[in-house]
């Protein structure tokens, strides 16, 4: 595989196919931060496909300034939501059958399955119940293992503020999990 | 606190573990890749843009062109006492060659019908 700064010259002269390289490792990273976003299959799905081809769009304006690239795509990914969730508030997640599918499972299902499966729905519930900016912050630490850096850079925010905002989205969470994690946290 | 904060997180990291098996449908990229534009011909790079050198260039080749059309020869055409002039010196040739017997080579050059028969005259009559 190339360079990761040839991929970019040639994505920006306009190579699908450097551009199909580059983008592979983040595609995963950038629909995985929608999925968990919107809780919507297609949506997700659309989003991410805008999320790229408005990166493919914009990358002869990419210049390199040593800020990370998933950075970048992060920060295309996070406004493309908010306009989608100020036009479309009414939209539903995914039905739980749905939502858990799209979870990699091998094998038949099992009772320590089942128990992971309960356990990811109350995470997920939990997870839901918290402020927007709350769900952002823990989508982007726990789920997408960001850096407080990195997620400064992605939402514009101090690192004090997210520290603070992740602080509190925690200690939410963690009263609404304690009845059924008690014995783990 | 930030101890207890960074317990916390560890925690929060190993709860959040199975959050992240989530992957794409595999199709997912190869569709987004198959609706990517053609690849753009004009790109920021290759735009040209305004540029006072190529605005400063342009001016001094038209300046330039104005002055050789301006000072050029062919603009003006001889005036009546050249003309004149011209003759004098042309007729002196012929009458010179006639001295030296060529006139007949002289006759060739390039004057008016008018000045050839008038010299011609002029040396039937010597």
């Amino acid at each position: 595989m190339e360079s990761f700064e040839i991929l970019v010259v040639r994505a920006q002269a306009g190579d699908k196919e450097a551009f199909g390289q580059l983008y592979s490792g983040y595609f995963t990273p950038i629909y995985r931060f929608l999925y968990w976003r919107t809780k919507h299959k297609e949506t997700a799905e659309d989003l991410t496909q805008t999320v790229f081809l408005k990166a493919y769009e914009a990358m002869s304006a990419y210049k390199s300034t040593g800020a990370p690239f998933l950075s970048w795509l992060y920060t295309i990914a996070r406004n493309l939501y908010l306009d989608h969730s100020k036009k479309k508030k009414s939209i539903l997640p995914d039905d739980p059958e749905i939502f858990w599918d799209a979870m990699a499972q091998t094998g038949p299902a099992t009772d320590k399955m089942s128990h992971e499966r309960e356990d990811r729905e109350a995470l997920a519930g939990a997870l839901a119940e918290l402020t927007d900016e709350q769900q952002e912050i823990v989508i982007l630490r726990f789920i997408e293992e960001r850096s407080y850096e990195e997620i400064a850079e992605i939402t514009d925010k101090s690192e004090e503020a997210l520290r603070a905002l992740n602080y509190r989205a925690m200690k939410t969470m963690k009263s609404r999990l304690k009845k059924k994690y008690k014995e783990e946290l | 606190m930030t101890k207890k904060t960074d317990n916390n997180e560890e925690e929060f990291n190993k709860l959040f573990a199975p959050l992240r098996g989530l992957t794409p449908r595999t199709s997912l990229l190869s569709e987004t890749l198959s609706r990517l534009p053609a690849p753009l011909i004009v790109t920021a790079s290759s735009v040209r843009r305004f540029s006072y050198m190529d605005v400063a260039r342009y001016s001094g080749a038209v300046v330039f062109a104005t002055l050789i059309l301006l000072f050029s020869p062919l603009l003006y055409p001889m005036n009546v006492a050249d003309e004149v002039y011209a003759m004098e010196i042309e007729a002196e040739e012929i009458a010179d060659a006639v001295e030296y017997d060529s006139l007949a080579v002289e006759l060739e050059y390039d004057v008016s019908d008018l000045e050839v028969e008038m010299l011609q005259l002029d040396l039937l009559g010597a």
